[in-house]
């Protein structure tokens, strides 16, 4: 379970200081396949990086089952978030020097694992014919299908997605929504930001955020 | 003869005798020729004419033999060229007339030369023997011809010389040299046509090619720099110019834009560039004034301008121009080809990618990027070595600040010829003569000037000091007889120096001896006492002996240099003792006073009580002893004397290392500025490097990298670069090294085999110099111009290429490792920066 108890972030000083989250608090069961909310600039990003453990400079506590992610120093929490969740972004995010291959084993060389990448796991994301190219030799969707693969590689257990088909076509878009959904009814705790209320409407569970609170 | 010449006259040399402590050169006539061309005055008797006979100087005579005569059987211990000593019996056939000193007799032939240059191993005799009694020795040979004879070697130079060789005999077993006699007056000169400019464009041309040499170095080092810089922001600018492209703007214009953007930027570097070249200039002057030194001396701006066709800003912009366009090339064509759409980059690293080092290496990986990289690095280890090298053979001194060198130059330490260092002396003074004609010489019109015998006394308490001072031989003159010539006391103003003066004296029999002044110290060198007035020799000529009084004649000079005669006085000094300088120890500084022939030497209160004009000390050595400081010595030292120069080592010492700095300021200027735009280099690259793979890093730490892994493996990254191109630097350091050492082996090797050719060779040729008029296919010729060339080309010094380079690669690769090392920390810790920047952006 992911518990999240009065977490507030500042950003900037003094008078131009903006408070992104206001003493935010929620909780997220293993295995929910959750939607956040909110219009532009409503802290729902910022949620999702110090869910994962991208952002630190707050106050309050995120815990992951019984381990406080939010006390955790820098190599730590890059060893939680390697081995725990799983990014994926909007804009992919993909490594433009390294194969798909490679962009997606990154985590297990970073692991110092032995590389290889299931066969289930390229043909689930229809990327098995692809693996050999290189990130500016695919389509949107094929990229982010990789994108989502890296993800997934060391099989963690919660998935962050931070606006995924934001740049995709409709189509590539509920492609990778079917994936999303596939991986959390095999009990991958899946958390999507959007702003894409049809998207949103997909998932169980819905958090808007507006002005730094839940709505 | 086919050319006119008359005559060639032989002597040859075979062995050497001692002296005293003077080795003195054994020959013989071999032709009649030599009697004619290298003519010898006899007091008595006459040059060996059969085997066993022997003729030598009068005082070399007196001094070995005492006083045997001619017919008289005499044993002389003789040493062989080989070193092998015998002792062999002659008959003494005659007594030459030669008062001269041993260099006089043996060297002075060779009017074409210096004193430096004289070749020492192949005098003239001063003894001879009858030439039978040469056979069975190892001997050279020795030429002589007359001076008018020499105007048809000129012709002789392009023409068949076989008759030649009959002469001179044997080429492949003699040593010969080539000289030209018969004349006091040398009128030959090698160096009579030569200009201002040529004297000076060896030097200026060494130091110009030096200077080029940095600036191409300097020129290289910005290449990498512009490039750099510019490849660093055209990913970005790419995409910029591609949108601006689908707006809607042409090609043309676009480049257009880039170019005008890039030439203003260019412009003002320049002029900045420029501002700060000519401000460095000026530092520099303004530098070198404030620590004293000549402002001129080591920075050849003013040379370089007058011998270069540019004017000095026209360069320096030119050669930015073409770094300029160098950096365009990539930019240029990427506008030029250009499309719409970001099409798949062609270029990526094939390599397999089997571990997160190696896909780091992948990522970061950019080859042009890292050769640039290395390339500078290697430029600035072998320019380290290179401007090391050259620091540590050209300058004027070599201090011990000089990394690895610990010598001083020894002219620095020098007063009045004496090494101060080397005598451990801790000041000296000199008198300050305005129109002196060397350091040491009193004027008798000026009583101010020198130490008085009150004044050293006082100096005494403190050091130990030795001191002389030289009255001008012209002033002080003796007479061979009793007879004063009343000619004299009629002439108002008799000349002071000059031919005319000494004709005159000498019509009168008058002789010029030089009065020495020594204080007591000085006088012990000497091997006599305060109280003794010893007669000086440079030979064994003493033309007045111990106990006999000589008639000295002093006078003042009015303000013309001439002599008042209104003031001249007579008086005697008795001799009490003999000294030859030949018997002195020819390391003791005591011979530095004796610059005359025939001295008398006395103590200046000896001087005065006999009624010398002024008798003061001139130059004055002392040793404190370690007891005071270099300020305390001067301080002392100026209370006692005046109107003099005083010299401490300390003083010296400064001197020394800021000639040492002066000489190569252009170099260390230059090389340092070198070494900065490496380093500037370097850091840009770095800079470059994190910021082109920023984005990758921060997707790497939100895939579970964190800061500190991915900070180590950059820095890693780097060093291993350096390491590598340091290592091809101080690769190619020592190669250069040994390159050079393989040029200067092969110079020195054909400059031997020069020599031998040379001493074997035509000797027509030789006297009229050696690299004039010689014709291709020529062996000489072509070995000569081998010579040039490789000296042209390579600024063959040999110090130049023998330096330890160890000590300043290792100090040049540390500086260089650890700069990477910080910088790229420094850029490494922009990352996490930037992490915070994008999350604060996502927002």
């Amino acid at each position: 379970m992911i518990r999240v108890n009065e977490l507030s972030k500042t950003y900037g000083t003094g008078e131009a200081a903006v408070q992104a989250l206001k003493g935010l608090s929620l909780n997220i069961e293993d295995g929910e396949l959750t939607a956040i909310i909110g219009a532009s600039g409503s802290g729902k990003s910022t949620l999702l990086h110090i869910l994962g453990g991208l952002d630190t400079d707050v106050s309050g506590s995120v815990y992951y089952d019984d381990t406080e992610i939010t006390a955790l120093n820098d190599a730590a929490l890059a060893d939680f978030r390697l081995k725990n969740i799983g990014f994926v972004f909007q804009f992919f995010d993909l490594i433009p020097e390294l194969t798909a291959a490679e962009n997606i084993t990154l985590p297990q060389m970073m692991m110092k694992k032995k590389r290889s990448i299931p066969d289930e796991l390229a043909e689930r994301l229809g990327i098995a014919d692809r693996l050999k190219h290189y990130p500016d030799e695919l389509s949107g969707g094929q990229r982010q299908r990789v994108a989502i693969a890296r993800a997934l590689i060391n099989s963690p257990s919660v998935l962050l997605c931070d606006e995924p088909t934001g740049n995709l076509d409709k189509a590539s878009g509920r492609e990778v929504m079917k994936i999303l959904k596939a991986l959390n009814e095999q009990g991958t705790t899946v958390i999507i930001v959007t702003h894409d209320n049809e998207l949103a409407s997909q998932c169980n569970r819905v958090i808007e955020i507006s002005d730094g609170v839940i709505v | 003869m086919q050319y006119g010449i008359d005559h060639v006259g032989i002597i040859s040399a075979f062995a050497k005798t001692d002296v005293g402590q003077s080795q003195y050169t054994l020959g013989s006539y071999e032709n009649s020729d030599a009697m004619i061309t290298a003519p010898l005055r006899m007091v008595k008797g006459h040059l060996p004419e059969k085997s066993g006979e022997i003729a030598m100087p009068e005082f070399m005579m007196q001094r070995l033999f005492g006083d045997a005569d001619v017919g008289d059987t005499v044993s002389l211990k003789i040493t062989d060229l080989d070193g092998n000593s015998e002792n062999v019996d002659y008959v003494l056939s005659g007594i030459i007339n030669n008062r001269l000193t041993r260099d006089d007799m043996e060297y002075r032939c060779y009017p074409d030369l210096s004193v430096e240059d004289w070749p020492l191993e192949r005098p003239t005799p001063s003894i001879y023997v009858f030439k039978d009694d040469t056979a069975g020795y190892k001997k050279y040979y020795n030429y002589f011809t007359c001076m008018d004879e020499r105007v048809y070697f000129d012709e002789a130079k392009s023409k068949e010389l076989s008759e030649f060789y009959d002469v001179i005999g044997s080429k492949a077993t003699a040593e010969n040299t080539w000289k030209t006699s018969g004349s006091r007056k040398w009128a030959y000169s090698f160096s009579s046509d030569m200009k201002n400019s040529d004297v000076l464009k060896p030097e200026m041309t060494d130091n110009m090619k030096i200077i080029n040499l940095i600036t191409l170095l300097i020129l290289v080092t910005a290449t990498i720099s512009m490039f750099s810089g510019v490849m660093s922001i055209m990913p970005q600018r790419i995409e910029s110019l591609r949108t601006l492209r689908t707006i809607g703007m042409t090609k043309r214009k676009l480049l257009s834009m880039f170019l005008t953007e890039f030439f203003t930027f260019w412009l003002m570097g320049n002029a900045l560039g420029i501002l700060l070249g000519c401000g460095v200039h000026e530092l520099v002057i303004a530098f070198q004034k404030l620590l004293g030194i000549a402002a001129y001396r080591g920075y050849t701006a003013e040379y370089a301008v007058n011998e270069s066709t540019c004017s000095p800003f026209i360069m320096p912009l030119l050669l930015s121009l073409v770094i300029a366009l160098v950096s365009l090339i990539i930019p240029i064509k990427c506008i030029i080809t250009m499309k719409f759409y970001k099409t798949p980059s062609a270029k990526k690293l094939k390599r397999n990618v089997k571990d997160l080092r190696g896909a780091f290496s992948k990522i970061t990986s950019n080859r042009l990027i890292s050769v640039i990289t290395a390339a500078a690095m290697i430029v600035a280890v072998f320019s380290t070595a290179f401007a090391y090298c050259y620091y540590t053979s050209s300058g004027k001194g070599k201090t011990y600040l000089a990394l690895g060198m610990k010598n001083v130059s020894e002219q620095y330490y020098k007063v009045d010829d004496i090494d101060l260092k080397e005598n451990n002396f801790d000041c000296a003074v000199t008198a300050s003569i305005p129109g002196a004609t060397f350091a040491g010489t009193l004027s008798v019109y000026d009583e101010d000037n020198g130490v008085t015998s009150a004044q050293l006394s006082s100096l005494e308490e403190q050091a130990e000091t030795i001191a002389w001072g030289n009255y001008p031989p012209d002033v002080v003159c003796y007479k061979a007889d009793e007879q004063f010539p009343s000619m004299l006391n009629d002439k108002k103003g008799v000349p002071y120096t000059g031919e005319e003066h000494y004709d005159e004296l000498d019509a009168y029999n008058f002789f010029g001896i030089n009065l020495v002044l020594l204080n007591e110290n000085a006088m012990e060198l000497c091997g006599a006492n305060k109280d003794d007035i010893v007669m000086v020799s440079k030979n064994y000529n003493f033309p007045y002996k111990t106990g006999d009084e000589v008639p000295l004649y002093t006078s003042l000079c009015d303000n013309f240099g001439k002599v008042r005669i209104d003031t001249m006085k007579l008086f005697s000094a008795k001799i009490t003792k003999q000294v030859s300088v030949n018997d002195l120890d020819e390391n003791s500084i005591i011979t530095n006073a004796f610059r005359s022939d025939y001295c008398i030497a006395m103590t200046a209160e000896k001087a005065e009580a006999l009624g010398f004009y002024h008798p003061n000390y001139s130059s004055v050595f002392m040793r404190f002893g370690g007891k005071m400081s270099d300020k305390q010595i001067r301080k002392a030292v100026a209370e006692n004397v005046k109107n003099t120069q005083i010299f401490t080592i300390g003083q010296l010492k400064h001197n020394a290392f800021l000639n040492t700095i002066s000489s190569n300021a252009n170099v260390v200027v230059l090389f340092i500025l070198l070494f900065v735009l490496c380093i500037i280099s370097v850091w840009n690259l770095l800079q470059m490097n994190i910021r082109n793979n920023m984005d990758k890093f921060i997707t790497m730490h939100s895939i579970g990298l964190s800061f500190d892994k991915i900070k180590k493996m950059f820095v890693g990254k780097m060093i291993r670069i350096t390491v590598i191109s340091l290592i091809i630097g101080v690769i190619v350091s020592f190669a250069g090294q040994g390159f050079m050492k393989s040029r200067f082996n092969k110079y020195d090797t054909l400059f031997r085999e020069y020599q031998v050719m040379k001493e074997n060779y035509d000797f027509p040729r030789i006297i009229t110099g050696l690299n004039e008029n010689l014709e291709p296919g020529d062996q000489f010729y072509e070995m000569t111009n081998e010579m040039l060339e490789l000296d042209k080309k390579y600024m063959l010094k040999k110090e130049m290429w023998v330096p330890n380079l160890i000590p300043p690669l290792a100090a040049v690769c540390s500086v260089i490792l650890l700069s990477t090392w910080l910088f790229s920390l420094s850029a490494a810790k922009k990352i996490k920066k930037e992490r915070m920047n994008e999350i604060d952006k996502s927002e």
